[in-house]
C-alpha cells in the first residue's frame, strides 16, 4: 500500500457496529485489515466494536466515542455482516485522504442482499444503482453505512442523534420496503403476493399515497446521507473499495455482474433474441 | 375478424370539409365503416354512401333535429350498436371524426395489432392540425400529440359486457364509459391527422358553437375552447413531416489529402427520413502548418459544393498553441486537451443558437460510409424522438478502431488496434460487467453498446446539450494516465447528468490517425462507399430493432413492458427467433412491421412458452458480411466457414499454425 504510507493519515477510529452477533468472516477479515494496518505503520488507528439495540443506537454510541477522542479526524463504520480484503483499509484511506481529499464522507462497494445485489449507490435517481465495482470513486447523493467513512467535522456540526430512522413520505413507501425485504430474504419471491389481501394493501396506500403516517421508515444510513447532504458536505462512493455481504452465503461483486448480465439475457430473451 | 369503422356525422357534406377523405382514409385500413348521420340537413348521409357502396353503411337518425349540442349519448350508443353488429364478436371498432385520417399504419400492421390476446384496446396520438395540414398546435391545452387516446377497442371486451354512456350533451366519450379499458399503443409515427382546425373559417365556427354551449362546458372544455382564438398558438410539422436538423461540427488541422476525402464522406451521407445536415468547420490551424493555406481555400470551396449550409466560424477563437502532436502517437497535454474542449464548447453553443435537433461532433481524420448519420440516428431511437419531441435520446458514437501507435516495421512489439470507446476511465476495454473480449467482439460484431466513454464521431441530442452536457472540465476527478482528456470529462458529465452513452458498431468507419497512413486514404474510401441495399440476403449483415408492443411476465408474474432492443448479425444465423429472421429476410430495408412470434414449449423464458407476443421489426440497413476497417487486420476469418478467430487472443505461435506465416490480413 505504497499510496498509503505517503500520505498522512490523521488519527481514526475503525468501528463495526452491530445489534446482534458479528459474523465470522467479518472477524477473519476485520483482523487480517488490522495486521495489514499495523506492517504499514498505521499505529494511530482505535479498532473497536460497537453493540447496541438497533443499529442506530450502536452507531450513535460509536460517535459519541470518536467525539471523546480529541485526536480522532474520523469514524469507519463497518457492518458485522461484511466480509472484504485487507488491503480495504488502503483504498478507503487513500481515498479520503489522498484521492478525494475534498470528500467529507467516504463509502465503499458494498451489494444488497437481495438480486440483483445493488451496490448502496445513488448518484442522483432516487434508487440504487447498477454501477459495478473497480470503476474509480463515485459522487454519490446516498450510500450505506455498511462500509463508510465519515471524517468529525461532520458530526460536529450536525446535531445528534446522527442516526435515527425517520417517517417515509407515504404507506406506500412502507410496502416497497417490505416487499424489497421480503424479496432479500425469500429469493426474490414476495411471499405475500399470492395474497389478495396484498392487493388490497397496495390499493389502500396508493389511494394515500400523498399521506404520511407513523408507521413508515426511511434507514438511518438514508437519513443521516440526507441530512449531511442537506448541510453541504460531499459524499464519494469509491468502487474499488470492494465489500462481499455475509447472508446466507457470501455475497460477492460477481454476483451483482451475473445477476445484472441474467437480467439484460432474460430481457433480450423475451424479445426473442437468443444470446 | 373484422375491423369497423365508426363515424357519426353531421352536416359534413361541403366540399372544404373533410369527411370524404376520412371515409377514405378509414377504408384503407378497416373491412367497412358504419356512418351514423345525425340529423344532416345538407347531402352527409348520400355523399358517405356513394364513396363505396358496398363498404359503407349509413344510417340516418330520423328526428331530423340531431343530437350534437343536446345529448351526443344516445347518437354514441346507437353507433357503437350498430359497430358491433357488424364487428361480430371478435371484431374491432374504430372510431373516429369526419377531419380526421389515421396515419403511420399500414391495414396489415393494424390488423396484427388487433389480433392481440392482451390488450383489448389500442390508443394512439391526435395531431391538431393549424394552418397547414402537416402543422399541428402544441401550446397549452392541445396535448392530444404527447397524449395517446383509444379509438381502437374490441368490440366485446367481455362476454358479457354492457355498454353504458356518460349522459352529456357533448364529449361523452367515443367508448362507453363502463368499457375495461386495457390499451396499448399503437406504434411508431401512428396518429390521426385531426384536420377541422386546419382553415380559420372552421375554427371560428368552431369556437362559436363552443361558446353557444358554455353552461354545458366544464371549466377547462371552455379554456380549451377560448383558446381556439389564439393569435400566436405553437405549431409545430407533425412527426412525419419534420425535418430533423443535424449540425455536423469539425475542428478542422489536416492537410487537403484528408479533408478532401472528409469532405467527400460527409456529402455522401444519405438518409431514410428528411434530414438537413449543415457543417460547422472550425479551422484549428497553426500558423506554421504548411498546408495552412490550400486547407483553408479547400474549406472556403466546401462553401459551395457541399449540400446543406456550410459555416466556417470565425467566432469560436483557438486559445494556445500546444498541438499534441508526436511522432509515434499523440502527445496529449493538458494545454492541448483545454484547446480542443474551448473549440468543441463553441460548437455546442453554435448548435444551442441555431436550434438544430442534434450535433455531430466529428474528428476531421475521421471517414464515415454514407449510412454512419442514419445508423446513429437509428441507435437513438430517433423514431420515438419524432413521435414525441419530449424524450431525450442517448448520446451514441459510430465506433472506429485506430492503431492508436504507430507500428514501425523493423519493431518487433505487437501493438493491437483499439476502439474509441470504453467501459472504464482511462480508456479500459473491460468493467461494467464485460471481460475486454467479450466488449471487443461486441464491438467487432457490430452490436449497439451502453458505454461510459466516447468521443470523436458522436450524436449529441439537443436535449442533452440543454441539460448542460459539455467539454467543460470536470473538478476533482481522480488523477490517471489521459485524465485531462477533454473526452472523459465530457463523458463524466454525461453520467452526472443521467444520460446514456451507447457505442454504435455498425457503420464502416476509418481513422486516418498517422501520417503515415494518409497513402491509404483513396483506397478506404473506395472501401468504404456502397450503395444501399434494398433487402437483405442470406448471409448478409443485418441491423434491425425489436420492440415487443404488449407485455411480459417475469419469472416471479410481473408484469412489464419492455424497451427496444437493437439486434445486428448475419441473416441465417442470427440468434433470434426464427419468424423474426424470416421477416427480415422479407423486408425492405427502411420498412417496419408487425408480426406475432410464438415461443415454443423449451423457450429459454418458461413464462413465455408457448406464449405468442406482438413485435414490431424495423429493418434500418443490410449490407454484404465485413468486419470494420484496421480491425479487420487483427482477424483471420476461415474462408469455408466464415468463422472469424479474434488473434488478440492467441499467441503468436498459435497464429503461425493457423495462418501459414501468422499474418490473418494474408
Amino acid at each position: 500500500m505504497t499510496e498509503t504510507q505517503q500520505i498522512e493519515i490523521p488519527r481514526g477510529h475503525v468501528v463495526i457496529t452491530t445489534y446482534g452477533p458479528v459474523t465470522a468472516e467479518t472477524m477473519v477479515s476485520y483482523g487480517d485489515m488490522r495486521v495489514r494496518a499495523h506492517s504499514l505503520g498505521l499505529n494511530n488507528v482505535v479498532w473497536n466494536v460497537v453493540h447496541g439495540h438497533l443499529v442506530d443506537k450502536a452507531r450513535n454510541e460509536a460517535v459519541q466515542q470518536m467525539l471523546a477522542d480529541p485526536q480522532a479526524k474520523w469514524l469507519w463504520f463497518i457492518d458485522a455482516d461484511m466480509s472484504f480484503k485487507p488491503d480495504l483499509i488502503d483504498k478507503m484511506l487513500s481515498t479520503a485522504f489522498s484521492m478525494c481529499p475534498w470528500a467529507d464522507i467516504v463509502g465503499g462497494w458494498c451489494p444488497l442482499r437481495g438480486e440483483p445485489y445493488l451496490p448502496t449507490i445513488d448518484t442522483g435517481t432516487g434508487t440504487w444503482e447498477p454501477i459495478a465495482p473497480h470503476d474509480g470513486p463515485k459522487e454519490v447523493i446516498r450510500t450505506g453505512a455498511a462500509c463508510v467513512l465519515v471524517k468529525r467535522h461532520v458530526y460536529e456540526k450536525m446535531q445528534p442523534p446522527w442516526y435515527g430512522v425517520r417517517p417515509a413520505p407515504r404507506p406506500l413507501d412502507m410496502l416497497y420496503e417490505f416487499d424489497n425485504y421480503c424479496n432479500i430474504k425469500f429469493d426474490g419471491k414476495n411471499p405475500f403476493l399470492k395474497y389478495s389481501e396484498w392487493n388490497k394493501l397496495l390499493q389502500c396506500a396508493t389511494d394515500e399515497g400523498g399521506q404520511a403516517n407513523g408507521y413508515t421508515t426511511v434507514g438511518e444510513d438514508s437519513s443521516f446521507c440526507d441530512r449531511a447532504k442537506a448541510l453541504g458536505f460531499r459524499i464519494v462512493v469509491q468502487t474499488d473499495a470492494v465489500c462481499n455481504h455475509i447472508d446466507r452465503r457470501t455475497i460477492t461483486p460477481e454476483d451483482h455482474l451475473n445477476a445484472m448480465k441474467e437480467r439484460r439475457k432474460r430481457i433480450r430473451a423475451a424479445a426473442g433474441i437468443m444470446e | 375478424m373484422k375491423i369497423i369503422g365508426a363515424l357519426l356525422a353531421r352536416d359534413e357534406a361541403s366540399p372544404d370539409r373533410y369527411l370524404e377523405r376520412s371515409i377514405r382514409a378509414a377504408l384503407d385500413l378497416c373491412d367497412s365503416v358504419v356512418v351514423l348521420d345525425d340529423g344532416s340537413t345538407d347531402e352527409t348521409g348520400k355523399l358517405a354512401h356513394d364513396i363505396d357502396p358496398k363498404r359503407v353503411k349509413v344510417v340516418a337518425e330520423t328526428d331530423g333535429a340531431g343530437f350534437w349540442g343536446t345529448d351526443e349519448s344516445t347518437p354514441r350508443a346507437r353507433l357503437w350498436e350498430l359497430a358491433v353488429r357488424e364487428a361480430g364478436d371478435d371484431g374491432w371498432i374504430l372510431i373516429f371524426d369526419a377531419d380526421m385520417q389515421l396515419l403511420g399504419i399500414s391495414r396489415d400492421d393494424l390488423r396484427s395489432c388487433c389480433s392481440t390476446k392482451v390488450y383489448n384496446s389500442w390508443a394512439m396520438p391526435l395531431y391538431d392540425c393549424w394552418n397547414d395540414e402537416n402543422l399541428h398546435r402544441v401550446d397549452g391545452y392541445w396535448i392530444g400529440w404527447a397524449n395517446p387516446r383509444v379509438w381502437l377497442a374490441r368490440a366485446k371486451p367481455t362476454p358479457d359486457f354492457v355498454p353504458e354512456w356518460d349522459d352529456k350533451a357533448i364529449h361523452c366519450g367515443h367508448l362507453p364509459h363502463s368499457y375495461p379499458i386495457f390499451a396499448g399503443v399503437l406504434p411508431g409515427l401512428a396518429a390521426w391527422r385531426h384536420m377541422s382546425y386546419i382553415k380559420p373559417e372552421h375554427r371560428l365556427d368552431k369556437a362559436k358553437q363552443y361558446m353557444s354551449l358554455d353552461k354545458t362546458l366544464s371549466e377547462q372544455e371552455m379554456a380549451h375552447a377560448a383558446s381556439i382564438t389564439d393569435l400566436e398558438p405553437t405549431l409545430v410539422p407533425i412527426p412525419p413531416e419534420k425535418v430533423t436538423r443535424i449540425l455536423c461540427g469539425i475542428p478542422i488541422r489536416k492537410p487537403p489529402v484528408v479533408l478532401n476525402a472528409l469532405m467527400q464522406t460527409l456529402a455522401w451521407q444519405r438518409f431514410r427520413d428528411k434530414v438537413q445536415l449543415d457543417f460547422l468547420f472550425v479551422p484549428n490551424f497553426a500558423e506554421s502548418d504548411p498546408f495552412y493555406r490550400d486547407s483553408m481555400a479547400l474549406l472556403e470551396d466546401a462553401k459551395r459544393d457541399m449540400p446543406g449550409n456550410v459555416t466556417i466560424s470565425t467566432n469560436i477563437t483557438n486559445p494556445g498553441n500546444d498541438y499534441g502532436d508526436g511522432a509515434i502517437s499523440r502527445q496529449w497535454s493538458k494545454p492541448a486537451f483545454e484547446r480542443l474542449a474551448h473549440i468543441k464548447n463553441g460548437i455546442i453553443q453554435e448548435a444551442l443558437r441555431g436550434d438544430y435537433d442534434y450535433l455531430f461532433l466529428l474528428d476531421a481524420d475521421v471517414f464515415c460510409d454514407p449510412f454512419t448519420v442514419q445508423s446513429l440516428l437509428d441507435s437513438a431511437n430517433h423514431e420515438r424522438y419524432l413521435a414525441n419531441p419530449r424524450f431525450v435520446p442517448p448520446v451514441v458514437a459510430g465506433v472506429y478502431w485506430t492503431d492508436w501507435q504507430w507500428h514501425y516495421p523493423d519493431s518487433t512489439d505487437r501493438v493491437h488496434c483499439g476502439p474509441q470507446v470504453w467501459l472504464r476511465h482511462p480508456y479500459k476495454l473491460d468493467g461494467r460487467g464485460w471481460s475486454e473480449t467479450d466488449f471487443r467482439n461486441a464491438l467487432v460484431h457490430r452490436d449497439r453498446v451502453q458505454v461510459w466513454g466516447l468521443g470523436a464521431c458522436t450524436l449529441i441530442p439537443r436535449g442533452s446539450l440543454a441539460r448542460g452536457l459539455s467539454f467543460d472540465y470536470v473538478a476533482e476527478l481522480p488523477p490517471g494516465p489521459m485524465s485531462e482528456g477533454e473526452d472523459r470529462h465530457f463523458c463524466e458529465r454525461a453520467s452526472r447528468l443521467h444520460i446514456s452513452l451507447f457505442a454504435d458498431a455498425w457503420p464502416d468507419i476509418y481513422h486516418a490517425y498517422h501520417a503515415q497512413e494518409y497513402d491509404k486514404i483513396p483506397e478506404m474510401i473506395a472501401r468504404l462507399s456502397r450503395n444501399g441495399q434494398k433487402s437483405a440476403h442470406f448471409g448478409d449483415l443485418v441491423s434491425a430493432r425489436i420492440e415487443v408492443l404488449e407485455p411480459v411476465t417475469d419469472q416471479f408474474g410481473r408484469v412489464f413492458n419492455l424497451e427496444p432492443e437493437w439486434v445486428r448479425g448475419r441473416l441465417g444465423s442470427m440468434d433470434v427467433l426464427p419468424q423474426i429472421e424470416e421477416a427480415l429476410g422479407q423486408m425492405s430495408v427502411g420498412d417496419s412491421r408487425v408480426i406475432r412470434v410464438h415461443y415454443p414449449s423449451n423457450y429459454i423464458l418458461p413464462q413465455l412458452s408457448l406464449q405468442t407476443r406482438l413485435i414490431r421489426l424495423s429493418l434500418f440497413d443490410a449490407k454484404p458480411f465485413g468486419l470494420p476497417p484496421t480491425i479487420d487486420r487483427e482477424f483471420f476469418v476461415g474462408g469455408a466457414s466464415g468463422r472469424k478467430i479474434d488473434t488478440t487472443t492467441m499467441t503468436q505461435e498459435q497464429l503461425e499454425e493457423i495462418t501459414d506465416d501468422g499474418n490473418p490480413a494474408d
